[in-house]
């Protein structure tokens, strides 16, 4: 049981099982939202909680995916997998542009660079552009996706299972990312000291500059993903006002960790879909849970109940597991 | 092979934080497998000098030859590539990492894998691979940040107040370890424990106020630490 608990592809596979079942308990576009979301959020809470890059401008990076997609279907295609393929291309051929000249900041300088970024976005998209995005009215191209063999994207459906599955994929990318590599455990160490490791004879640059690329390639890709589920996308995808979002979801579930996305974004729509038809202002209760989980340890929801999980399984462990102690406490005494 | 056996050769090296100066015209140098200090009161430049050295910080002026090669204005992780690995005075470790991942950031970097000679100088990091940094003691932690170091055969080992915050006993054990150390690479020592700096260097410079103000060479000075006059 341990064991099993201790191994991340495990808990991937158990959640993500647990996820595909709840599509038949809760309504298919909520759970839907939830994964879209979730993968919006994990880029944003990576740079967090691994990197130490907080940023208001994660709507940008969407909305770049977003209109990658929207573009190819509205005036070039209609297959929806190419459209998905340009809006990651355009995501990522940004990101390696934007990150280059970004990460160069540090701390408030790079939030409020990116949250600068975004405010260009939206008056790009809005004004700028409007000729070719039509602003606020937006670009629909439901009804020009072709239908698709396999997994057809031009039904909810399909839609579903294939944000399902870039889903797992994206969380098994992370937990590589996160557990597995010397690049994901040089992020960590950019955030804790990043002197330290230019001692070590790391290029720091590079390092961020991957980190950010993978990252909000990952939020582009979400992009794509919504413009496809929605059929449809405006300016507001990129409003200055929905940057805090991603953050506050990050926070909530717990940045940095692995599963930290998929809760916020459980939670996040929860109340957006749930507690709006009783209260109007339901942003009122996710901000007062994000104070209370900030104020019960730094760590999110997920990053507080792994802390308690670990212990308790250790707790109610087998022999190996209290040998496992002694061991350690042997050490410790010397 | 340098001209001399010289490793390391630094030249009129000048350095300022903004507007105000704060290293004047240093020169030294370091020969292969050679153990020297750089001793001066708090403020005088040691670690500045040290960082200079090491790329972290820009000279104004100034001549770093490191091999035999011009390293001034390279990067820092250019400069530890290159062999001369700086170890910083904080004694902080990766605190979120394992000792083991401690180890194999280093290994990755240099492309050197081969831990035993680490645990030959450090037994004790064997025992704690699986312990993270944020446990470990003082002690511990200088024992980790050389074990990291050396990984990739440095030629040059910059160490920042290797004493400080420690007890006695591991003191003593630092001595013996950076008189192994030596044999395979040259060590400048920053610092203000003159009865650790004394046990350790066969030569010493004396920093005053940003400049260098006396190299000791006689082995009886040193060892009576009487050169402590000069700061």
């Amino acid at each position: 049981m341990k064991r099993l608990f201790n191994n991340n592809l495990s808990k991937i596979l158990i959640i993500f099982t647990i996820l595909y079942l709840l599509k038949y308990v809760l309504p298919q576009s909520f759970m839907l939202e939830v994964i879209i979301l979730s993968i919006y959020t994990m880029g944003c809470s990576f740079l967090i909680g691994r990197v130490g890059f907080v940023s208001f401008g994660q709507p940008a990076y969407l909305a770049i995916g977003a209109y990658g997609t929207a573009f190819y279907l509205y005036y070039f295609g209609t297959n929806p997998f190419v459209a998905i393929l340009v809006g990651i291309l355009l995501g990522l051929i940004i990101n390696i542009i934007t990150g280059a000249f970004f990460i160069r900041l540090n701390s408030s300088y790079y939030t409020l660079c990116n949250q600068a970024f975004c405010v260009v976005n939206f008056f790009i998209f809005q004004k700028a552009l409007v000729k070719y995005t039509h602003g606020d009215n937006g670009l629909w191209f439901l009804s020009r996706i072709d239908p698709t063999p396999v997994i057809d994207l031009s039904r909810t459906e399909g839609v579903f299972i294939f944000a399902f599955l870039v889903a797992v994929g994206v969380w098994l990318l992370f937990n590589y990312l996160m557990n597995h590599s010397v690049f994901g455990a040089t992020c960590l160490c950019v955030k804790c000291n990043e002197e330290k490791l230019r001692f070590l004879g790391y290029n720091v640059f590079n390092i961020k500059w991957l980190a950010f690329i993978i990252a909000n390639t990952i939020t582009s890709l979400a992009g794509a993903l919504y413009s496809l589920y929605f059929g449809f996308v405006s300016a507001g995808i990129t409003a200055p006002s929905k940057a805090i979002e991603p953050v506050a979801i990050s926070m909530l579930g717990g940045a940095g960790t692995l599963f930290g996305p998929l809760v916020g974004s459980f939670i996040f729509i929860g109340l957006k879909d749930i507690a709006s038809q009783v209260i109007s202002y339901w942003e009122l209760l996710v901000g007062l849970m994000l104070i209370i989980v900030m104020l019960a340890g730094e760590k999110g929801i997920v990053g507080s109940l792994e802390g308690f999980l670990s212990k308790l399984i250790n707790k109610h462990g087998n022999n190996e597991g209290l040998q496992a102690t002694n061991i350690e406490g042997e050490v410790g005494s010397e | 092979m340098p001209k001399n056996n010289t490793i390391l050769e630094v030249t009129n090296l000048n350095a300022a934080y903004g507007q105000s100066k704060v290293i004047f015209d240093i020169n030294l140098n370091v020969k292969l497998n050679e153990r020297v200090a750089i001793v001066g009161r708090n403020g005088a430049g040691k670690t500045t000098m040290l960082k200079c050295i090491a790329g972290l910080l820009k000279a104004s002026s100034g001549s770093v030859i490191y091999d035999g090669m011009e390293i001034m204005g390279k990067a820092p992780f250019e400069v530890a590539k290159m062999g001369l690995k700086y170890i910083d005075q904080d004694k902080e470790v990766f605190l979120d990492l394992t000792v083991r991942e401690n180890l194999q950031l280093s290994s990755y970097a240099t492309g050197d894998y081969n831990w035993d000679r680490v645990f030959e100088h450090f037994p004790k990091l064997k025992i704690l691979l699986d312990r993270k940094g944020a446990y470990l003691s003082g002690g511990e932690r200088q024992m980790l940040m050389i074990g990291r170091a050396i990984l990739g055969d440095p030629k040059v080992l910059l160490i920042d107040e290797p004493t400080e915050g420690l007890a006695p006993s591991i003191v003593n054990d630092l001595v013996t370890t950076f008189h192994d150390l030596s044999k395979d690479s040259a060590i400048i020592i920053v610092g203000q424990n003159l009865s650790f700096v004394s046990r350790v260097a066969q030569r010493i410079y004396a920093v005053k106020e940003g400049r260098m103000i006396a190299e000791i060479r006689d082995k009886e000075e040193i060892k009576e630490a009487t050169y402590s006059r000069y700061l």
